[in-house]
């Protein structure tokens, strides 16, 4: 399903303040809930982030600790690469400078980034995880060589495949090891839920961000300029909403091979029009009105009254649909994926989702369950704060 | 705004409701006349079986006025057909008869003609016609449309009689070869002296070389060397077998079964063997693959109308199997068009007529798109077999196809072993088919080849003997094959099915034996020197190497998941490398990979020397590991020139006990054939060679399910 | 408004233009372009095959010719409109002619004869899904206008996002997997739009001796349940949540508080004067549903096998059959883009005031 939520607008709700009518405590417990939606959707969406951060502390085949020959040490942290470093890094980074209340915008990004680069490099250099073999520490505690071990949550790497396990015929339901099941591949379907949060979020937000460059700058130029580019641009636009999102994506992913840069290039690539559209009517708005009027009556430079003016005022809705944009970019993986033409070799909502049905023709619930959960859960909470969003910014709302 | 119910209304609401009830009285019209077109078609078809019945009676020999051979003429109007009357009018049924089976169910008291069988194709079939076939879908229908000489009964895996009622081996090997020595060694005298004699042969083999490559081979180093040999080699034999004094090696002397015509009437003679072997060596005919293969045999020659006489260039170890297996096609249907204009031949789509028991119902006009229908050949010289039609439908997707089956489009559904276990659970589904699980001689196995050739041009690490026994040694197969196989199948120790008397019993699998492996590596100079768990060679480089494997298959997957997983074990890094499969032709093609997972069909005599011989080191050959043993290649060389069986299997065990402990290859499992079949056909069995043959299964009248 | 209409006609030609533009150069800015499918497909093929389908690929693009002859020559094949040529490429003529959307070489047809066979269970399989939409969210959405604040209201926008956020995949798999699967309720048929013994069936349900037969109208239907299920809640959810605010616009609107003034019934004011004035954005959107529905019926007829445009799509991928791939995704897109137009002349139909841009 192509999310179009740039030509199915949800209508907003209107709360009409000056027409008392005797359910004020329903309207009241409603306009609750509308904020107790966006609160669990933005709850929902950091929880995500958190996963996807901390997911090799989460689910891991490696011990935290172990105590061999009376010596300690962390296999985990030993395996660790500079990918699971880095993103940790990055998220107490972003939870630290949220809670920073003080501080300037530009100072909160450039000590983000500068964690972040120094994180990556010191990672670099320091991360140099051996050759993994999952079942390793399992099989030393069977043989009673460890005097104590301290292991993570869900102890099952979402690749680990139980090879010390020849009796499992796989899948297995949930059970007490499993608390998910496993897949076909006996993979923990637990360790995979939380490790694929990593890709639907990365897909997500750079495919947003790749489309939003594109639709913002075309947009721009189109809303800026007016006339023959505007009309040029328009075309572009049309073009690009009128096939069929999930068809072109399925085309280039058929054509140029599987790779996940690729396909969050391809999401990023096959919905900017709603962007462009969208900063295209908010600059044509904006250019009646008296502050650019003034700025270009002072003879402010086009470039400056782009970016100073009009863009930071043309960003409130762009926001908005940027939050619905990320629900559609999770959708669009996990229909690839589940289609068979995601990504290789990485954990998946939607390839998890493919695996439900056997090719036997058998139905393995928990395959579909969970990871479909996961996916209408996360779409559901990006669109819970999108639609908060724009009720927050629409001038209906507050009249 | 007006809000009342008007006459206006009132009429439009009459004249919706009266259409609405032509419509329904239209519709219950049309039923009726199609049950009634049921029932018409019924009838047709009863009586054309009755027909069917009857020319097959007098096809038995019944004698004018012997009432007992003609089906009696039961009441018309039940749709039932008789079932035929072979008492005292058929030849008694021995070990010869190579309709035994189908003639024991006939005598069953459910036995009825009708209804179809319908099985599914993986892929599009792209032309029907012999010899310019390729795929085996295509082959499969040719099965059941034409005939061979003889054939292996699947029962005891011995030749039948087919449209030959018998033959004759005249063997003259031995003053063959007391001919061809010193003839051979001459010759070789001569092309070592002056290399110039077999230019032309070096040109051809040359261009074909690059041909495979898709680039020029240099004028000299390792390959020019082997193509060299390679082209001495096929001067030598040419020569030897031009050679106007040579003495006839082999020949087979068919007599040809009286009655047998094809499906159009024109009786098979041995002219038709000639015309098809000569056809199948007609240079303008695209049939490449099959002129290579009958390339041992000399000629064929029709002596009269009722015997054939093959005769073999050498001795050949599968003289019987070509000879016989030769599908005959009828002259007078191929010869006007091959005439006329080779090229119209290559191009066709569905020239197909034989003798066999089914037929197509347009022999010229099949076109690619969807499905095949084979019909039931009226003018059979055999029994007729019960079942109607066989029909193939197309199903691209193995998905699409379980669905299909499990909806009842389809009747056959041959299984993966994950499949095979999920469906066994589904109660509806054993209620409805049989399940059948089996090895044949022509089932398959897997294996992980180990490339001796490092993309250098020098021997690479499993090159030396101990590692690759080291890494058959990391596999625990047993276990490989419950995961992979769910159990259905195998462990394999080498390329000779089990069921064959190629193999040597003796021979034991490598066990698993993780310590012993790592004991054989270290003795190999491979250990852990820098306790990062990965082992390292003397010169420090880590263990590391990529498999190759077809992607898009999850069987395959999760085998090479495995074997990761197993490898690790023993301090080896594997890297999956999933290619799609033309990639992955082409890569075999020029050997450039370190180590793949393929599978080998086989049959009940295989032939190793495109896989081990040392020839077959070359571009676009299959020895794509580049193993080599002089002693491996010399039996191999012997054994097929060996026409005496015994002798022969003799040289093939001995083979065996090289290649299991040369371990070229390791072999992991054979694999059963898992098939689902629905149950209203009886007379299925499992034989020697698999399930009895479709031809002879039938559908009792109550349960049939298919009608036109 | 005649002249908007046809300044909007006028406008799809350089749209059109465009997606084939951007279809086709999918296709050949890969590495190796056109070419890339001829290498790719040739392998594992006899010389003569190969020999084929380079001399077709040859025919139809001009391997050796840069690619803004490959797309001409293309464009023109895909057209109805366009010039006619002998197989040289000399021009013969300019005019209608039969649209010529390759050849799939691993099916052996005629892409356009696939499409053909195609095309039509996709559209069915959408045309029934719409009205059924209307139908309930009309309903929604009027309910939820006419009590807005109350329960009903404050339940079903939660509610409808909710729906909208589903994936179909999802719903799609459960489906399946609970209602047409002998491990749970085998209720409805495994997929197929028809059982295999649909063609001996009679038309209505009839009933013969050996018992009741469900017939070919029932057994389609019954098929048919699951599948539409699918597809229809999205569009509900997104065409209630628009009759919502349609009907809330309305009711504060003046006419309403006139009628209201003049002692009108509440429910004729709803059903009467509201209904039909909320009507109207409804089914002025009605065609532009269809592009999102195509994308939606891509998953589900891959769920429940059923052999629509998707379904082809998604096998010519798996089989790298790429002309078909190329076609499918044309076809799809001017569907779409029929949908659009007729979506934006409904529009200037229903509202005058339209102003072009």
């Amino acid at each position: 399903m192509t999310q179009a939520s740039d030509s199915i607008s949800l209508p907003p709700n209107k709360v009409a303040r000056g027409n008392p009518t005797p359910h004020w405590l329903v309207e009241a417990l409603y306009r609750a809930l509308g904020r107790v939606g966006a609160k669990l959707g933005a709850a929902w969406v950091v929880a995500l982030l958190a996963a996807a951060a901390f997911a090799p502390l989460l689910a891991n085949s490696m011990p935290y600790a172990v105590k061999i020959d009376g010596r300690w040490s962390s296999p985990l942290l030993q395996h660790l690469t500079y990918v699971d470093v880095t993103l940790m890094v990055a998220f107490i980074a972003l939870m630290g400078l949220w809670c920073w209340r003080s501080g300037r915008f530009l100072t909160k990004l450039a000590l983000f980034s500068g964690l972040v680069t120094a994180a990556l490099i010191l990672s670099l250099w320091f991360c140099r995880p051996p050759l993994t073999v999952y079942h390793q520490y399992r099989v030393l505690q069977a043989e009673q060589q460890l005097q104590a071990v301290v292991r993570a949550p869900i102890p099952y790497s979402p690749a680990d495949k139980l090879y010390d396990q020849p009796d499992i015929i796989p899948p297995l339901p949930p059970s007490t090891t499993h608390w998910l099941g496993t897949d076909r591949f006996r993979q923990d379907i637990a360790s995979r839920m939380i490790h694929a949060s990593r890709l639907s979020l990365s897909v997500g937000f750079i495919a947003v961000s790749i489309s939003a460059v594109i639709g913002i700058t075309l947009g721009g130029l189109m809303g800026y300029f007016a006339g023959a580019m505007d009309m040029f641009g328009l075309r572009l636009v049309e073009i690009f909403s009128t096939i069929p999102q999930l068809y072109l994506m399925l085309a280039i992913v058929a054509f140029f091979g599987r790779d996940i840069y690729l396909i969050m290039v391809v999401i990023g690539l096959t919905s900017w029009p709603g962007y462009a559209y969208f900063t295209r009517a908010e600059f044509l708005r904006l250019r009646k009105q008296d502050f650019v009027q003034a700025a270009v009556a002072t003879g402010t430079p086009m470039r400056s009254i782009l970016f100073r003016h009009m863009l930071p005022n043309g960003m409130a809705p762009l926001l908005v649909n940027a939050t619905f944009g990320v629900a559609g970019a999770i959708l669009a993986e996990s229909s690839l994926s589940f289609l068979g033409l995601g990504v290789v070799d990485q954990a998946s909502w939607g390839d998890m989702l493919n695996q439900a049905v056997s090719p036997g023709g058998g139905f393995y619930w928990w395959l579909a369950t969970f990871p479909g959960l996961a996916i209408f859960f996360s779409v559901f909470a990006f669109n819970l704060v999108g639609e908060a969003l724009r009720d927050a910014i629409d001038p209906h709302t507050q009249k | 705004m007006e809000n009342r119910f008007g006459i206006k209304d009132l009429v439009n609401l009459l004249l919706l409701v009266m259409i609405v009830v032509l419509l329904g009285l239209q519709m219950i019209q049309k039923d009726r006349q199609w049950v009634l077109m049921q029932q018409l078609k019924g009838k047709i078809e009863s009586q054309s079986n009755d027909l069917t019945n009857i020319r097959q009676a007098l096809s038995g020999g019944v004698t004018i006025g012997n009432r007992a051979g003609l089906p009696r003429p039961t009441d018309t109007n039940a749709t039932g057909t008789t079932r035929p009357e072979t008492t005292g009018t058929e030849p008694a049924t021995d070990a010869t008869d190579p309709f035994a089976r189908l003639r024991e169910g006939m005598k069953r008291p459910d036995f009825a003609m009708g209804d179809w069988c319908v099985d599914a194709f993986g892929s599009e079939i792209n032309t029907l016609t012999p010899l310019i076939s390729t795929d085996a879908y295509a082959s499969i229908v040719q099965g059941f449309v034409q005939e061979s000489l003889a054939n292996l009964d699947p029962e005891t895996l011995a030749w039948q009689p087919m449209l030959a009622v018998s033959w004759k081996p005249v063997d003259h090997s031995e003053a063959y070869f007391a001919w061809r020595k010193p003839v051979e060694q001459k010759l070789r005298a001569e092309a070592e002296a002056d290399p110039s004699v077999y230019r032309d042969v070096l040109a051809t083999v040359k261009k074909s070389f690059e041909d495979q490559l898709g680039r020029a081979v240099k004028s000299e180093g390792e390959e020019w060397e082997q193509l060299q040999a390679a082209a001495k080699q096929q001067w030598i034999d040419k020569r030897v077998d031009d050679a106007p004094d040579r003495p006839v090696p082999f020949q087979i002397e068919f007599q040809m079964r009286p009655g047998a015509a094809f499906s159009d009437g024109v009786p098979v003679t041995a002219y038709d063997v000639e015309f098809t072997f000569n056809l199948v060596m007609n240079p303008k005919i695209a049939a490449p693959r099959q002129r290579s293969a009958y390339e041992a045999i000399q000629s064929v020659k029709a002596e009269s109308d009722d015997r054939v006489v093959f005769t073999f260039r050498r001795p050949y170890f599968r003289a019987l199997d070509l000879a016989a297996e030769m599908p005959v096609m009828p002259a007078h249907f191929y010869k006007p068009v091959v005439d006329r204009d080779p090229e119209q031949f290559n191009r066709s789509r569905g020239l197909l007529v034989g003798s066999g028991p089914y037929m197509l119902e347009d022999p010229k006009g099949w076109q690619p798109g969807g499905q095949v229908v084979l019909v039931r050949n009226q003018r059979y010289w055999g029994p007729a077999s019960p079942l109607n039609r066989q029909v193939f439908r197309l199903f691209t997707l193995d998905q699409a196809r379980q669905v299909a089956f499990r909806n009842g489009e389809l009747d056959m559904f041959g299984a993966s072993p994950e499949q095979y276990v999920d469906m066994l659970k589904d109660k509806s589904l054993s209620g409805r088919a049989n399940s059948y699980e089996y090895m044949t001689p022509y089932n398959g196995y897997r294996f992980i080849a180990w490339n001796q050739l490092g993309a250098d041009h020098k021997p690479s690490r499993f090159a030396d003997q101990r590692v690759r026994q080291a890494l058959t040694m990391l596999l625990n197969r047993p276990r490989m094959l419950k995961d992979i196989m769910r159990g259905y199948g195998q462990v394999c120790d080498g390329p000779f099915n089990p069921l064959g008397e190629q193999n040597a019993p003796e021979v034991t699998p490598w066990p698993y034996d993780v310590k012993g492996a790592r004991a054989l590596l270290k003795e190999a100079g491979y250990e852990d020197r820098d306790g990062d768990g990965v082992i390292e060679g003397s010169t420090g480089q880590p263990f590391r190497f990529k498999l190759t494997y077809p992607s898009g298959n999850v069987n395959y997957q999760s085998m090479v998941f495995f074997v990761k997983d197993a490898l690790a074990e023993g301090g080896i890094v594997l890297e999956p490398d999933p290619l799609e499969w033309s990639v992955m032709v082409d890569r075999l093609n020029n050997h450039n990979f370190e180590a793949i997972t393929l599978m080998w069909t086989s049959g009940p005599e295989t032939d190793i020397n495109q896989m081990f011989h040392s020839d077959q080191i070359r571009p676009g050959g299959d020895n794509f590991v580049a193993y080599r043993n002089s002693r491996l290649d010399m039996l191999i060389t012997q054994a097929r020139l060996t026409v005496d069986k015994d002798k022969r299997m003799e040289m093939w065990r001995e083979c065996h006990r090289i290649l299991h402990a040369d371990q070229p290859y390791t072999f992991l499992f054979w694999g059963k054939s898992l098939r689902f079949v629905d149950k209203r056909f009886k007379n299925v069995r499992l034989l020697k060679a698999g399930l009895t043959p479709r031809t002879e299964w039938y559908a009792p009248k109550a349960e049939q399910h298919w009608k036109e | 408004m005649t002249s908007y209409i046809i300044r909007r006609l006028l406008l799809m030609v350089p749209t059109l233009v465009g997606i084939t533009l951007v279809v086709f150069f999918v296709m050949a800015l890969r590495p190796g372009g056109v070419a890339a499918a001829v290498d790719q497909m040739e392998r594992g093929m006899r010389p003569e095959e190969a020999q084929a389908l380079r001399a077709y690929y040859n025919q139809h693009y001009g391997l050796d010719k840069p690619r803004y002859v490959q797309y001409l020559r293309w464009l023109n094949n895909v057209s109805p409109l366009g010039f006619h040529h002998d197989d040289s490429w000399t021009l013969t003529g300019f005019g209608f002619k039969k649209p010529d959307l390759g050849e799939s070489f691993l099916r052996n047809q005629k892409v356009t004869s696939l499409v053909a066979e195609a095309l039509p269970v996709t559209l069915v399989l959408n045309l029934i899904t719409i009205p059924l939409a209307y139908c309930i969210s009309i309903f929604v959405g009027i309910y939820a206008g006419r009590y807005r604040g109350k329960w009903f209201d404050t339940t079903s926008n939660v509610v409808l996002l909710g729906a909208w956020s589903i994936p179909v995949m999802w719903t799609g798999v459960m489906f399946v997997g609970f209602f047409a699967n002998r491990d749970f309720c085998h209720w409805f048929p495994t997929g197929g739009v028809h059982d295999s013994l649909a063609g001996q069936m009679t038309f209505l349900p009839h009933l013969f001796e050996t018992g009741l037969q469900r017939g070919w109208l029932f057994d389609a239907m019954w098929h048919l349940v699951l599948p539409v299920l699918c597809l229809l809640y999205g569009a509900f959810a997104y065409l209630a949540k628009l009759m919502r605010s349609s009907v809330l616009e309305n009711l504060t609107a003046d006419f309403v508080r006139t009628a209201r003034a003049k002692g009108v019934r509440e429910h004729v004011i709803l059903f009467q004067h509201v209904l039909r004035n909320s009507l109207l954005p409804l089914i002025t959107v009605a065609a532009g549903l269809i592009p999102s529905l195509l994308g939606g019926s891509l998953i589900v007829e891959t769920i429940f096998s059923i052999h629509g445009m998707g379904k082809l799509m998604i096998d010519a991928i798996n089989q790298q059959d790429n002309e078909v791939v190329m076609s499918v995704t044309l076809v799809a897109s001017i569907i779409s883009l029929a949908s659009l137009i007729v979506r934006d002349v409904c529009y200037a139909i229903a509202d005058p005031r339209v102003s072009f841009e």
